[in-house]
């Protein structure tokens, strides 16, 4: 521990304000102020561009000095001021006294070096100790983060490593001299719920062990809920509420922190919908797909990306597609809308044969079903505007172009945005607006089908909830059978009807989504269901889940296939 | 700076960017460059009305004069006046330099596109470039001049083969990212047939890096064109160009060192300018090279 007397806090923050740099600089932070004491978690939450990263940034003096300044407050870490110490104190500082995990540890860590040389730079910068002192110290933290055979993983690349793995690397390269604060910037959000679950773990593990104060970024209230002491919510610069874990979330005094715990989603099944219509919109039969990749010595690789699938799809119902990556989830996306061709099986849609169309009749198709793909900010065209965008697929089918931008207006007002929306370009307009833009698109020409992959995952939440409830005023409007493809299960809980748990291409599970996510006989959908962070509350009404239903104790342990 | 690359070159777009081009030091760059160019491609073009003499005009009286007021850049040993017969070989290699740039970036961009979007032609047609960029640009022009006999037409399409490879290689890699991107693939899921996807969401991409890739070009395709006609084998030599002009005047280089002196330096000129042009083009639309920024 380092030299802080138990009640001082650690970190220390006093009506902190950042602004852009320049005349008229704007403020994006605005006299903020929070404090992290040993052993505790603070989650700093808020929305995307409320400046949760900025006020990381400052503290470990990493701001971009070019752009941005500091235009007042103070940044305490043990009791020593930060705001305005030299470069060389803060570097000194950085990784001893603070350290900082970021999103994607592909991009933190070096690829050309190994691991074990990576943790072992630290030391040799920070420390005095010998080269088998060094080496000691890095097996032990590497042990520490629970990873399997330090030895082996010492040696290896970081491209050799799982998602999971090189987070516990950065992990342990942080936590290697013992930091008195870690600051964690979104450090699970790009991993899949089982593994972040392990993470979230470790790091409580080790701050048990170690007295460690954590501020912990996040957007995900899941997250919040499994690893806060205390909550500060942050919107647009400004600090809206701060107080314990259970205080913010069962009784938030804002009206911003109600309305961001209102739009997450619970983890409770909507009523499933009436099962009215006699045929299926979509069917898929035993589709197979196998992506082969052959070596330079003709060592063949193969991954089974499709697994005899089989499902079908009724219209005016929402089926989600459930899994974590590399399920093959999105290969089925694609294999539905002909972008890839399945190796065998057979696709219809209402009742008609659409794989292994080419030409004049793969054209036809397409008509029938259409996508939403999950980026906003690449599935529009920069270059082209709003109207032509909507326009385009109608036109392709024969509607005149005049008549077709005139739909296209129609269809902006549909989704809610103006209808001189249509002259704009895509760089105009947010997340979830483009995300209004790309569903306006899919629905021009009137599909039976509509296939969204991911279509929120890249949202705030509160924008996500508008998005989910775009999609379900469409399906009820134009009777659209919708294939939702998600990784997020309080999101498939939100809209489907119906969930399908997909698992290394095999369809693992397939029901009514009650059933599916109350009382499952699988033990990787109930896995999953446990992983999923903050599953014990309610966020939207403020209290805990009364009795969660599914007994947990008869979970297999994890790594081993349903 | 401007925003990123991806919003840059949609037509209402187009003049902003030009606007933005036009500050701080690049823009010093782009006007002194753009000047240069202006100003031989006027001299050049206006040639019939700025040479004080017939260019091809013999005078053996007058032989290998050195400058004076009645001669600028003095005559070469036939007695013709050098500072005409340099304005109008400047209009040998502008034409030479503009229509081997079309030339190349119109054949390389369907080459590139045709090799980055149907999988089965990329491989046969990369080898061919490949094979194509193994052998020298001097080496092969030659051979095509040997072949096919000196005019401007043959100098003209030996001097663009060589370069239309590296142009169809980048209009290939720019097709290979991009065809990939959701916005391609939702026009494919929209209907949309090859002719207008490729017009319409594919070509915009290659529009900043031929711009790029064609000063260069246009740079190399005017020092070939010299290099040819210097040793021999380019433009008939009864023609006035600027390598043509340096040809002759080897012979007599210790004497009259004028009569290499300044076609070369106008060639530098033209040469440096296009490359400087391309570099500050360059700088400008690959958003890795821009400073301070990470």
């Amino acid at each position: 521990m380092t030299g802080a007397s138990p009640e001082a806090p650690v970190l220390d923050i006093r009506d902190l304000t950042i602004r852009l740099r320049g005349r008229d600089g704007a403020t994006l932070l605005q006299d903020v102020s929070l404090s992290v004491a040993a052993g505790e978690t603070l989650c700093l939450v808020g929305e995307s561009g409320s400046g949760k990263s900025l006020t990381s940034l400052a503290t470990m003096g990493l701001l971009p000095e070019a752009d941005l300044e500091i235009g007042g407050g103070s940044i305490r870490l043990c009791g020593e001021e930060l705001r305005g110490a030299s470069r060389k104190r803060l570097q000194a500082l950085r990784t001893t006294r603070m350290s900082m995990i970021f999103q994607e540890p592909m991009t933190a860590l070096n690829p050309v070096a190994r691991i074990g040389d990576q943790i072992e730079e630290v030391l040799l910068i920070h420390t005095q100790l010998g080269t088998a002192e060094r080496r000691a110290r890095v097996l032990d933290i590497l042990a520490k983060v629970n990873l399997p055979d330090p030895r082996a993983i010492m040696r290896a690349y970081p491209d050799q490593l799982s998602g999971g793995q090189r987070q516990r690397v950065m992990i342990a390269m942080a936590l290697v001299l013992e930091p008195a604060l870690l600051i964690a910037d979104e450090p699970t959000t790009a991993l899949d719920v089982t593994t972040q679950k392990q993470v979230l773990d470790l790091i409580r593990t080790l701050q048990k062990d170690r007295g460690t104060a954590i501020l912990f970024i996040t957007h995900d209230m899941g997250v919040v809920a499994e690893i806060a002491d205390r909550v500060a919510v942050l919107n647009a610069g400004a600090m809206v509420e701060t107080g314990s874990l259970q205080g913010v979330l069962s009784n938030p005094t804002r009206d911003y922190t109600r309305a961001l715990l209102k739009a997450v989603p619970g983890l409770e099944p909507r009523p499933a919908r009436p099962d009215t219509s006699a045929g299926f919109a979509l069917e898929l039969d035993g589709l197979d797909k196998t992506f082969g990749r052959r070596g330079i010595f003709g060592r063949g690789r193969e991954v089974r990306a499709l697994d005899d699938i089989s499902l079908h799809l009724r219209p005016g119902r929402t089926l989600g597609i459930v899994g974590e990556s590399g399920s093959g989830k999105s290969t089925l996306a694609r294999c539905v809308m002909q972008l890839e061709a399945p190796d065998s099986g057979v696709i219809r849609v209402c009742g008609d044969h659409v794989d292994n169309l080419h030409g004049a009749s793969l054209r036809n198709m397409r008509r029938r079903i259409q996508m939403v793909f999950q980026d906003p900010y690449r599935s529009l065209n920069p270059r082209v505007t709003v109207g032509e965008t909507i326009a385009e697929a109608p036109i392709n089918y024969g509607m005149p172009h005049a008549e077709a931008l005139a739909l296209a207006r129609d269809l902006l007002v549909k989704v809610g945005l103006p209808r001189n929306a249509a002259d704009r370009l895509p760089h105009q307009f947010s997340g979830g607006q483009r995300q209004r833009i790309a569903i306006a698109r899919a629905i021009a020409v009137e599909p039976d089908v509509l296939v969204a992959d991911e279509a929120v995952s890249a949202l705030d939440v509160s924008v996500q909830a508008q998005v989910l409830d775009l999609f379900e005023q469409i399906q009820a409007e134009m009777g659209v059978a919708i294939l939702f493809i998600t990784h997020d299960l309080r999101v498939a809980a939100r809209i489907c009807d119906d969930i399908a748990v997909m698992r290394g291409g095999q369809l693992v599970e397939w029901g009514p989504a009650a059933a599916v996510l109350t009382a499952s006989r699988q033990d990787y959908t109930r896995r999953l269901l446990a992983a999923a962070p903050g599953s014990h509350w309610d966020f939207a009404r403020f209290r805990p889940f009364p009795v969660r239903a599914p007994d947990m104790t008869g979970i297999a342990a994890p790594g081993r296939p349903a | 700076m401007s925003g990123p690359v991806e919003t840059a070159l949609s037509r209402p777009a187009l003049l902003s960017v030009l606007s933005s081009l036009m500050t701080g030091r690049k823009g010093v760059v782009i006007g002194v460059t753009v000047a240069v160019l202006f100003a031989v491609a006027a001299l050049s073009a206006l040639a019939p009305l700025l040479a004080p003499y017939d260019p091809l005009a013999l005078n053996m009286t007058a032989r290998l004069r050195p400058s004076s007021a009645e001669h600028l850049m003095g005559t070469d040993a036939y007695g013709r006046d050098i500072f005409s017969r340099v304005l109008y070989g400047g209009r040998i290699s502008l034409v030479i330099g503009v229509g081997a740039t079309l030339l190349a970036v119109g054949t390389g961009l369907v080459i590139g596109l045709v090799s980055g979007f149907f999988r089965a032609a990329d491989a046969v047609i990369m080898r061919i470039m490949d094979g194509l960029m193994a052998m020298p640009a001097v080496l092969l022009a030659v051979a095509i001049v040997a072949l096919a006999g000196a005019s401007v037409g043959t100098v003209l399409v030996a001097i663009t083969i060589p370069e239309i490879p590296r142009v169809a290689r980048i209009v290939r890699a720019v097709i290979l990212s991009t065809r990939s991107a959701p916005f391609v693939e939702a026009a494919r899921i929209s209907g949309t047939r090859i002719g207008k996807l490729m017009w319409r969401h594919l070509i915009p991409s290659t529009v900043a890096p031929l711009l790029v890739q064609g000063s260069y070009v246009f740079a190399s395709a005017i020092l070939t064109e010299a290099v040819l006609s210097f040793l021999g084998v380019g433009i008939s030599p009864d023609i006035p160009t600027w390598g043509n002009i340096m040809s002759e005047g080897r012979m007599f280089f210790s004497l009259r060192p004028g009569m290499i002196f300044w076609p070369a330096l106008i060639l530098s000129l033209v040469i440096l300018a296009a490359n400087m042009l391309g570099d500050v083009l360059r700088d400008h639309f690959d958003p890795r090279s821009k400073t301070g920024r990470a």
